[in-house]
Parts: structure tokens; C-alpha cells; sequence
């Protein structure tokens, strides 16, 4: 594991992260906007994250990293010690602004005009009316991209759906989809993927529009609805039915091989993944697995077939994997060729060598905790490596005087004065 | 550099965002044309290298168009490779790979995602050194390093090596199927999952490039990208040590709650929801027990409160509840089947699937991306390439290639 200090980076001659330069105005929150900022933050830029002790980021709620009192931090007493928090906003600047006051929509108007994007993940329409919509930000600066994560996008009528990570799942279709054959949908119980997939698309899209926008200095207004990010995972679904009128099964089969499962092996829940994409690829499975009579079962041979037998073919691979250790079957398979993978839990994930060796956990310093574990990014450049935690997550209002004094050149008196009015709050 | 032959048909309008953007795209599968297609649709020229003979693997898989198995009809591959041109090119030959340096020297962005071993190393050095302006993104399963390098993967052993698979399903349903196996993604998703994470350093690297002048190696683990669907789990082991197992994870009330044509999503953790939700529920009398009044006092009682959640569903329809859920501001969902959102008012609002029309194919909607850009409007400016379309305008007209010269590769099997 690769150990990295804050604010490294500076320090560092020669490395120049891709996104160094660009300034980003960031009023969202909780998840699914946060992320986003969090891919540019990482790959260099500055992020400024708009918060208010009025109405405080939910990802800086519920139950602190250290003692037990989820009553107050779900009330908001413990907004340093979340690690979500942490993970999400590191590399982050903060300031913190009432912007139901108007002297804050002063302030933000003059931050705009220095900076290169807005986002905001806020209920549809909410910006505009703080009076900081695409058309007023656009006066301001008109190279300016602005983009905004909403449920169901900000127009049509569904577009003052609340909306959380786990309903956009079920709205998309893929709650529908997730279960075992034959069997009631389950939905896919967790917020994750909702959030995710909305963050790396929004992100996608914002950083096109950057590059036209340097080039061209014409801003942009992106409108990306979470509901539509979810359902373009499942693009392959809706062509296959608006072309049979069906949709897929539930379960783990592959519309196209077989076998393609999940099996158990030894031990209380471990499981091994196993796909097979070739001919070859099944004589290796049978192989590995001691399965000589269907190895030779010609009703097996090809692709089709063994599409049509499938169950029969989980049947038998299940007989089999479970008097195998679920790594060691892995193994076995990969070097007959076989893409296979043990069904990993959160531990083996951590614990994986495989990611120790890559370093894709890296510790961090915080000032509240000393020290904690955070995700990196999933690639690696040659020259920036996988960009780097050079800045913990900010503490609320950490970047206050630096926003407001060095950037906006507000005097110490006018900003004193803003803290007393609570518009810095 | 000399002129680039464009995108064949330009539409007139506005300038997409990635304009001017040449794409080289080496990707056997899922995962590298997802990503090329989602640089397409924001107006890069993306030229798709296909094996001569059978095309991309992708052109085999079902199900088809028209359910008529044939190369130019694979769902699949038509959806993938949505407003790119496509060649063919043997580049494992040395004329094949002398004409790949030629493509590439004149390219911005090459992305290889193809683990077929016989992509020659050396040549990835002499295209770089021939054009030090070109990113490189090489997507593999599981990274260049580290134990399972070499490790094959497609969609269903990434997802579940990625940590998030075995946590679905989890709680209550896992409780209902208590044997069952952790459960896949549907399709194709989890590969092009890795695609849209991919494309995110290209774009970082293209942006900065302007600014600096250099190309960039990028190396994506397609593995790694999972991880950050479970960043939450790990960060709670890892710092805390609370480790989240199926049988654990997301116990709560609410949730999929069945109803009477279907199933509601229903989420009623905070305090603020809990209220809403009753107060949706006319304040029944069994929500005033006094163990009810705070989340921990809940939490005790799940299942007692799940039946009553679901006894006030039992009757009513999912757009019924969703129409209640509204109205008092209530965090609930339905579980849309494909068909539902494929109809639905708002998607159609939106135009979120548009049509396109193949010549083999025929003409069928396609789901847009999920942004709509207000300067720059989204478009489809052609179906997926038929295999080898635009060998003639790429090989004649963009390399100076004669009508001989390409009979001959043909002949030999390098185009």
C-alpha cells in the first residue's frame, strides 16, 4: 500500500495533473454530484464546494467514524467524521455560503466570473431559482459550463420527481431485471450503482463541453437526468426489445453462452464466476473440473446447444465447484484459459493482492482522524500515476479566506461583516 | 498533418463538443467500443479496425435484429458502434501494421482494448514514438500489473471479482432466497461500465493536451473500475473495520415492497421520510406505538413494520402509490419493466430514444445518451458501420491508397 501525504503534489517537480487551471463553482452534495467533482478534483481541478452550516451536505451526517452517536450526527454533530464525506470531496476546496441570502447570490455571481463550471445536483429547476440559472451564468461569462444532475432530467413531465439512487434504479428498468430466474423482481438493493453511473457520465460530458468551451469560449448548459444514466447500462435491453417485444430473463445467464453463472464452492458464502465464450473454452472447463462425460457429449459441443441445455450445464459445473476453494478453482481455470473469477466480498477486496499491489487503496492524512484509508482512481497514467490525494476533504468553511479574501479580494472587514450576517454561514 | 476525410455525411448544425476529435478504435468486445461509442456521440470520429473475415467478435453474438442471425445484425454490435466508421485491417501482418501506424499517425486517441496476445508489443512503441501526440488508453481486465494480469474477464467475473456482486442481493431479498447464488448485472452493463470509466482519463488527457503538446499511456484495470460501486464498504472496513456481508447489508423496512401489480422501491431511513411516508399512509394508528418514534426503535422492528408496509400496498397499483408518493413528497419508486420506460411520457419528452436507420437492419430507435447539451444538441449522424464500410475512404481517399493496392490486401487478407 502506498503511503501519500497531503499536498504532496506541489511538492512534486514535473507532475502537472490534466486538469490543472480549470475552476469549478460546486454546489452539489450527498452522492451522485459529489463524485463527479471528486473525477476532476482528482484529475486536478479546483473544486470549490459552496456548503452551508444551514442546511449541511447530507454526506456530512449520520454516524461518525469514531464513537457511536448516530442521533447527533444525523443531526449534524459530527460533519468531519464521515468517511463517505471524506472519500467523496478529498482534494476539494470549501466555503460556506447561506445562498438563501441574496449578498451569498453576490458572491457566488463574482465566483462564476472567474470560473470555468457550475454544478449542481439539486432538484430540477433549484438553481435558477437562486436566480443562478444556465441564462444568468451565462451573462456573467459566457465561456462558462454549467451542468446539473437531476432525477429525470430538468424538463419533460416527470420532472419534479424526487428522486433518490435506489428509486432511479427501479424507474430504469433494472430493479425489474435484477433477480433469479423464473422467480419476482429484487431490484438492485443499493444505492450505488444509481449514483455512480450519473457521477462518471456527468463527468464524461462536463469535460467535453470544458474542451469545447477553451476552445471556442462559448459555454454550455448540460442537463443530465439520472433516470436516463441508468437506463443507458441497459441500452442493449430496450433494442433487443423494441426489436422482439420481449424483455430478458432475470437471473445470471448470458443472453448468448452458456454456461455463465455463479457457482458455490467450499465454504459458509464463497462462490466462483465462471464464463464460457468458445468451444475450447468449455472442453477446458470440463477439464479442469473433472467433467469427462460432458466434455464428450456432442449435445454440448456447440454454442447453441449448450445454450439451449443451460441448466443442465449449472447443474453439473455446481456438482463439481463445491468441493473447490473458491481462489484455487480460479486459478485453475485462468490458466486453462477460462475467464473466471472468485465471487469476492468486501474483505477479499480489500485484502485482494492483487489491488495491494496496484495500490488501488491508498492512506491519507486528515486532520481529524490522522490518518485513513481512501479509494484511487481506477487507471494510471505514465506521467500523473493515478493522480493523487494531495488535499484532504475540507473541513466546513476551511477555505473560506482564500475564496472569499485571495480570490474574490474581499477586505477582512467585509468578510467579517458577512460572517456576523450569517451570509457566510 | 495533412487533411483528415471527416466523418462521410456532416449534418448541418452546430459543432458537437468533441469536433475535430479522431479516435482509433482496437477493441475486441464490449468494454473499448462502449467507450469509443460514447466519444462518438459527442462528435468524435471514431474509426472502428475490425479483423478481416468475420469482423468484430461482437458481430456474432445475438440476439439479432429481425431474429436472423448475420453480421450486419447483431443488436449488440449495432448499439455499440453507433455514429463510427469502420475498416477492416489485419495489423498482426507487416503490411497490415505499417498501414496502422499510417491511421495512427494522423489519430489523436487510440484505444486498445484487446487482449488477443497477438497485438504486437513493439508496435505500440513505434506508434508512439511516430505520433507523440497520441494518447494510447489500453483497457484490460485487470490492469498491466499485479497477479491477475493476466487473468481473462467479461462482464460477469468482473462485476463479481469487483467486490459489489456479492452484495446482491442483500438484505431482505437475500433473506427471501437465503441458497440463492449473488446475482449478475443484466447484459452487457457491467463491461460497459469499465467503457465509461475509460473514457474519463482520455478526455482529461485530450484536454490537457492541448496545453502541453504531448500524447499520454493511459492503462485502465476494468476491474478497478468496479470497485468504486462498493467504495462505501471498503471504506467502512478498511477504517473502521465494520465489514458488510450480504446477510447485513441494507436491513431495513421499505425497500422493494410488493404491491398489487408490481413493486415499489420505498426508502424511509431518515426521520424526515419516515414521516412523510406515514403521513402518505393517513398517520395510521400503528405508527403512534411509541417504539416507533426513533430510527434505532425501527430498526428493532422490521419485520413487524414491513407487514404493515405491505398490507397498505397490497391493493394499489405502483403509478397509484407513485402518484401519492408525489404529492406528499415521499422517497418512492416502482420498478419500471423495460417496456414501461421505453413508453413512458417523460422519455418521450425527451427524446431519449432516437431512431437510426442501417442498411442491412433497417431502421430502429436507439437510446441517446443520458445529457442534453443546450448549445450543442446531441445528434445520430449514422448507424453502425457495415463491416468494412469505409475501407475505400479510408485506404483511397485518406492514405492515397489506388483501387489496385486494396485489391491486392484483400487479396492477401490484410483488408
Amino acid at each position: 500500500m502506498s503511503s501519500q501525504q497531503v499536498e504532496t503534489a506541489s511538492q512534486r517537480s514535473g507532475t502537472r495533473l490534466p486538469l490543472e487551471g480549470v475552476r469549478v463553482v460546486d454546489f452539489c452534495w450527498v452522492v451522485a454530484g459529489p463524485q463527479m467533482t471528486n473525477m476532476l478534483a482528482d484529475l486536478g481541478a479546483e473544486v470549490i464546494k459552496v456548503e452551508s452550516r444551514a442546511r449541511m451536505d447530507g454526506a456530512r451526517l449520520g454516524r461518525p467514524m469514531i464513537g457511536d452517536d448516530l442521533a447527533g450526527g444525523d443531526a449534524g454533530a459530527w460533519p468531519e467524521l464521515q468517511p463517505l464525506y471524506h472519500s467523496m470531496n478529498r482534494n476539494k476546496l470549501a466555503i460556506t455560503l447561506d445562498m438563501t441570502q441574496p449578498r451569498a447570490r453576490d458572491i457566488i455571481e463574482k465566483l462564476c466570473s472567474i470560473s470555468h463550471a457550475v454544478t449542481d445536483n439539486f432538484s430540477a429547476g433549484a438553481l435558477a431559482r437562486l436566480g443562478l440559472g444556465y441564462e444568468r451564468l451565462r451573462e456573467i461569462n459566457p465561456a462558462i459550463v454549467a451542468l446539473s444532475i437531476s432525477g429525470t432530467g430538468q424538463e419533460g413531465p416527470m420532472n419534479d420527481a424526487s428522486t433518490y439512487a435506489p428509486l432511479v434504479v427501479g424507474l430504469s428498468g433494472l430493479g425489474n431485471l435484477m433477480g433469479y430466474e423464473g422467480e419476482p423482481p429484487l431490484g438492485y438493493m443499493r444505492g450505488a450503482y444509481g449514483d455512480t453511473h450519473a457521477s462518471l457520465f456527468s463527468a464524461f460530458a462536463i469535460m467535453a463541453a470544458l474542451y469545447r468551451a477553451r476552445r471556442t469560449g462559448v459555454g454550455d448548459y448540460l442537463d443530465v437526468s439520472q433516470w436516463e444514466t441508468a437506463v443507458n447500462g441497459l441500452e442493449f435491453h430496450f433494442l433487443d426489445l423494441f426489436d422482439s417485444g420481449k424483455a430478458r430473463a432475470r437471473g445470471n445467464k448470458h443472453p448468448w453462452f452458456a454456461p455463465h453463472g455463479i457457482y458455490r464452492c467450499q465454504g459458509e458464502d464463497d462462490w466462483i464466476g465462471i464464463s464460457c465464450e468458445s468451444d475450447g473454452q468449455w472442453r477446458a472447463i470440463c477439464s479442469v473440473l473433472g467433467l469427462k462425460e460432458a466434455a464428450e457429449n456432442p449435445r454440448y459441443a456447440e454454442a447453441f446447444d449448450r445454450l439451449s441445455s443451460s441448466d443442465e450445464l449449472d447443474a453439473l459445473i455446481d456438482s463439481q465447484t463445491a468441493s473447490w476453494e473458491k481462489t484455487q478453482l480460479a486459478t485453475e481455470l485462468q490458466a486453462a484459459g477460462v475467464p473466471a473469477a472468485p465471487v469476492m466480498n468486501i474483505k477479499d477486496q480489500y485484502e485482494s493482492p492483487h489491488f495491494r499491489e496496484r495500490g488501488i487503496h491508498v492512506e491519507a492524512s486528515h486532520p481529524k482522524i490522522d490518518y485513513e484509508v481512501l479509494q484511487g482512481l481506477p487507471w494510471k497514467t505514465a506521467r500523473a500515476g493515478r493522480g493523487e490525494i494531495r488535499r484532504a476533504a475540507p473541513l466546513i468553511g476551511q477555505h473560506n479566506e482564500f475564496v472569499f479574501g485571495e480570490l474574490l479580494g474581499l477586505s477582512q472587514d467585509a468578510i467579517a461583516e458577512l460572517v456576523e450576517q450569517k451570509v457566510i454561514y | 498533418m495533412t487533411a483528415q476525410a471527416g466523418p462521410a455525411q456532416t449534418m448541418e448544425s452546430s459543432p458537437q463538443c468533441l469536433d475535430g476529435m479522431r479516435v482509433v478504435e482496437i477493441a475486441a468486445g464490449v468494454a473499448g467500443a462502449y467507450c469509443g461509442r460514447l466519444l462518438a456521440s459527442l462528435g468524435a470520429d471514431v474509426l472502428k479496425i475490425e479483423p478481416p473475415g468475420s469482423g468484430d467478435v461482437t458481430r456474432g453474438w445475438g440476439p439479432f435484429a429481425g431474429d436472423i442471425p448475420h453480421r450486419e445484425r447483431s443488436l449488440l454490435f449495432l448499439n455499440l458502434n453507433l455514429n463510427k466508421r469502420g475498416i477492416t485491417l489485419d495489423f498482426t501482418s507487416r503490411t497490415g501494421l505499417a498501414l496502422l501506424r499510417r491511421i495512427t499517425a494522423e489519430a489523436d486517441v487510440l484505444v486498445i482494448a484487446d487482449d488477443r496476445p497477438h497485438f504486437p508489443e513493439h508496435a505500440l512503441e513505434q506508434i508512439r514514438d511516430e505520433n507523440p501526440r497520441l494518447i494510447v488508453a489500453l483497457m484490460r481486465p485487470f490492469g498491466l500489473s499485479g497477479p491477475y494480469a493476466q487473468y481473462k474477464a467479461e462482464g460477469l467475473t468482473l462485476f463479481q471479482a469487483g467486490g459489489s456482486g456479492y452484495l446482491v442481493p442483500a438484505g431482505p431479498a437475500h433473506r427471501e432466497f437465503p441458497d440463492g447464488q449473488p446475482l449478475n448485472l443484466p447484459g452487457h452493463t457491467s463491461q460497459e461500465y469499465c467503457g465509461l470509466v475509460a473514457s474519463m482519463p482520455i478526455l482529461a488527457a485530450y484536454y490537457d493536451r492541448d496545453g502541453r503538446g504531448g500524447g499520454q499511456l493511459i492503462e485502465v484495470s476494468e476491474h478497478e473500475a468496479h470497485i468504486s460501486l462498493s467504495r462505501h464498504q471498503i471504506l467502512l472496513l478498511a477504517n473502521e473495520g465494520l465489514y458488510e456481508k450480504r446477510e447485513t447489508y441494507h436491513v431495513t423496512y421499505g425497500g422493494r415492497v410488493p404491491c398489487a401489480d408490481g413493486y415499489v422501491e420505498w426508502y424511509m431511513t431518515q426521520d424526515d421520510q419516515w414521516k412523510d411516508s406515514m403521513r402518505m399512509m393517513g398517520d395510521p394508528e400503528w405508527a403512534k406505538d411509541e417504539r416507533f418514534r426513533t430510527a434505532s426503535g425501527r430498526n428493532d422492528c422490521l419485520d413487524e413494520i414491513q407487514e404493515h408496509l405491505c398490507a397498505w400496498t397490497a391493493d394499489k397499483s405502483k403509478f397509484e402509490i407513485y402518484r401519492m408518493a408525489q404529492k406528499e413528497g415521499v422517497a418512492l419508486g416502482f420498478f419500471a419493466t423495460p417496456a414501461e420506460v421505453a413508453t413512458s411520457n417523460q422519455e418521450h419528452a425527451r427524446n431519449f430514444f432516437t431512431s437510426a436507420s442501417h442498411p442491412v437492419a433497417g431502421a430502429m430507435p436507439y437510446p441517446l445518451s443520458s445529457y442534453r447539451l443546450s448549445e450543442t444538441p446531441l445528434r445520430v449522424e449514422r448507424a453502425a458501420p457495415t463491416l468494412g464500410q469505409h475501407n475505400r475512404q479510408v485506404y483511397m481517399e485518406q492514405l492515397g491508397l489506388t483501387a489496385g493496392d486494396l485489391k491486392t490486401l484483400s487479396r492477401l487478407s490484410v483488408v
